[in-house]
Parts: structure tokens; C-alpha cells; sequence
């Protein structure tokens, strides 16, 4: 029985690894024009509550979420780099959350289903 | 836990962790630059602590004033909360504290123990992330409660700014009253709430220029009691008091050394030096 059993783990744990590797279709050409992008990053800006730390403006974070079709977060963002401090991280990931759903074109999914946002403060305003 | 399952189990947990590390980056096509936020205070909800008694909430009150008077959060008001915490343990309705604009969620318990001691407990929720931040309790005197919801004042503002918060401190200062021909001036302390006020010296001598030691409960100032500008040190809760040397001539301007073992003066000899 665990014979069988540990063949069975490898052969999945094996084609897990391979869909992970390969390719997932042809990347589109164009992303998102300038102006979706432009008016998302305000968006998100509005959302944001910049936590009020004397070195705020030297820091960054990268974080990356994922959509649905209606705008909705698919899952929880994610901190993919970290600006080392922990309330900035967890502005960063609140402002996603209080923004969404977001208001994309729905025909376009495919384009803006996934999304990687700096937030770099370099102009803090009131 | 049954063979299968375990590898089951394992084969998953491996197979998310590859696609967790490979996927990320690669399938971003959209990527925004967001350089500015708002700087505006954290709307916070601060709940009244569970307590037998009003203990609960003087406890919230006295947080949630410390963090609205740092000037970098906004406490909601109480009459605007939808859910009323019955058990501070147990996740809250998050969506509740979402509607009304919480950011974050403060909920706690007062309790007596045996030997008579209070019992504070608190608990920093994230609401939009949908999970606790943080989580302490203290055991402490009844006298001391206004410490305990300062200290818990502190943790709360620490975790959510990442600087050391400041409430759980006092203030010493020269209060002054009376007419302009006549003034009073007595050393005094308090909490940096205003609470606790304490005089420390009568009234009826000139007092300058407090300093507080940075490691110990001592305070070092300037008095004319004695005729002459003399340093003094006292001891805050025995209330001693001792001269800070015997020098022929005037002292002035005592300062604490940063280790707090020794008091630093300006001295003024009868040659003018």
C-alpha cells in the first residue's frame, strides 16, 4: 500500500513541478494602456495611509495581487519585497485591500489579472 | 495521522511552495508605481475593555485618548460601532469595524485576580487583513491602572508605527500661579495625560529648572530656599531630598549625565569665575 502510495506523491509532486516550470501560453504584447495604469496608481494612492515614521520616504515595498474578472481581489496581496519595516508593509497591503474591488475593463482581464504595485513615497501629500 | 493522507499532504505543501516561489514575478504583466499616500491619522477602533465594572471603559478611554493625542490616530467614536465585544478572545465581525472605516481594532478584558491585582488583557486586530496583530496582558495594582492602559497605549502604537510610544511617562515642571507682583512657584509632576498631578515643593521658595534622570526616580532643580541658587536632588515616591554638593559660591543649571550617575552644574565662584 505505502508503495503505491509514494509512487502516486512523486508522479504529482513531479507534474506540479513541471506545470510550474513551463511556459503558461504566449505573453500578450501590450499590457494595460498608460492611462488604466496611471489612474489605478492614483487610486491605490488615495487608499493608502502612509504610517507616519520619521524615514518614510526612504522606504519601498513591492506588493502583488491578483484579480478577478470583476475587479475583486483573487486572494490575499502579498509582499514580494519587503521595504523592512512591518507597518509599512502592512499599510501597503492594507491600501490594496481597502481599494478593492477596482474598476477595470472587464474585457481586458487577461491584461490586468495580475498586478505588482511599488509604493515608493517619494511625494507624500496631505 | 493515516500514511496517505501525511503524503498527501506533503506532496501539496511541496508542490505550493514551488509554485509560490516561480509564479509571483513571472506572470505580472501590469506593474504601478504608486510614490504618494495620504498622511492622515489611522481611523481606529479602540472597544471598551469587558470588565464587572466601569474599569473597562476608563481603560479604553484612557488608550484611546494617548493615541489620539499622538496626532497619528483618529479613534472612532463609540456610538458609531456596529458590533459590541462580548468576548475580546474571539476573532470579531471584521466586517462590522470595515463598514464604519477601522483600520485597526483594539479589544481587551479587566479582571480581578485572587490576590486582589488587576488583570488587563488586550488584543490589535488588522481589519482589513482580517487577523490579530498583537496580544498582551499585565497583572498590576489597582492604583496603577492609568500605567497599565498608558503601557497598553505604548504596545498599541509601537506595532502599528514601529516607534517606541511615549505614554507611559511623566512630566516634571515649575507650575506657577497667583498674581504678576506675587507669583507661586512650585516644582511639580504629572502624567504626560495631565492626570496625577503632585506638588513637590511648598510654594514658598523659588524653584528652577527641573531635570529628570534618565535611569531613576530622581529629579534634580534650582532652589533660593536657602538664601543662595543651591542644587537639589529628590527622590520622587520617598520624597528625600539632599544638596548636590557644598560649593562656596552660586550653583546653577543642574543636568542629569546620560547615565543618570551624576549631577552635572554650572558653579559661580565669589572670584567671578
Amino acid at each position: 500500500m505505502s508503495a503505491q502510495v509514494i509512487q502516486l506523491q512523486s508522479r504529482f509532486a513531479m507534474a506540479v513541478v513541471l506545470s510550474a516550470l513551463l511556459p503558461l501560453g504566449p505573453k500578450p504584447a501590450l499590457a494595460l494602456e498608460a492611462g488604466h495604469t496611471a489612474r489605478l496608481g492614483d487610486v491605490i494612492a488615495r487608499c493608502w495611509n502612509l504610517p507616519l515614521i520619521e524615514n518614510v520616504g526612504s522606504l519601498t515595498a513591492k506588493v502583488s495581487f491578483q484579480l478577478d474578472p470583476n475587479g475583486a481581489l483573487a486572494g490575499n496581496p502579498q509582499i514580494i519585497v519587503s521595504s523592512g519595516n512591518r507597518p509599512f508593509d502592512e499599510s501597503a497591503l492594507r491600501a490594496i485591500k481597502k481599494c478593492a474591488p477596482f474598476d477595470l475593463p472587464r474585457d481586458r482581464w487577461e491584461e490586468w489579472k495580475s498586478i505588482v504595485v511599488n509604493f515608493d513615497p517619494q511625494n507624500i501629500h496631505q | 495521522m493515516k500514511p496517505l493522507i501525511r503524503h498527501l499532504l506533503i506532496a501539496a505543501s511541496l508542490s505550493a511552495a514551488v509554485l509560490g516561489a516561480v509564479t509571483m514575478p513571472a506572470h505580472a504583466l501590469v506593474e504601478i508605481d504608486v510614490n504618494k499616500g495620504t498622511i492622515e491619522p489611522l481611523p481606529i477602533a479602540v472597544s471598551d475593555f469587558v470588565a464587572g465594572d466601569s474599569l473597562g471603559s476608563e481603560i479604553a478611554g484612557i488608550v484611546a485618548a494617548d493615541l489620539k493625542r499622538s496626532g497619528l490616530f483618529a479613534p472612532i467614536d463609540k456610538g458609531a460601532f456596529l458590533e459590541t465585544i462580548s468576548n475580546p478572545d474571539a476573532s470579531p465581525r471584521f466586517e462590522d469595524w470595515k463598514v464604519i472605516n477601522a483600520q485597526a481594532l483594539v479589544t481587551g478584558r479587566v479582571s480581578k485576580e485572587a490576590d486582589g491585582r488587576l488583570k488587563a488583557e488586550y488584543r490589535l486586530w488588522d481589519t482589513f487583513a482580517g487577523q490579530q496583530l498583537d496580544g498582551q496582558q499585565f497583572f498590576a495594582n489597582k492604583e496603577n491602572k492609568r500605567r497599565v492602559a498608558h503601557i497598553i497605549a505604548d504596545a498599541i502604537y509601537e506595532r502599528l508605527t514601529g516607534e517606541k510610544g511615549y505614554f507611559d511617562t511623566r512630566i516634571v515642571f515649575i507650575d506657577e500661579s497667583g498674581p504678576k507682583t506675587k507669583r507661586v512657584k512650585r516644582l511639580a509632576i504629572m502624567d504626560q495625560d495631565g492626570a496625577g498631578l503632585k506638588y513637590l515643593s511648598k510654594g514658598n521658595e523659588l524653584v528652577l529648572t527641573p531635570r529628570f534622570s534618565p535611569t531613576r526616580q530622581e529629579i534634580t532643580y534650582m532652589s533660593y530656599e536657602s538664601g543662595q541658587p543651591r542644587v537639589y536632588l529628590l527622590q520622587i515616591e520617598t520624597g528625600q531630598r539632599e544638596l548636590v554638593g557644598n560649593f562656596p559660591g552660586m550653583t546653577f543649571a543642574p543636568r542629569f549625565s546620560p547615565d543618570g550617575q551624576e549631577v552635572i552644574m554650572s558653579l559661580l565662584r565669589d572670584d567671578g569665575n
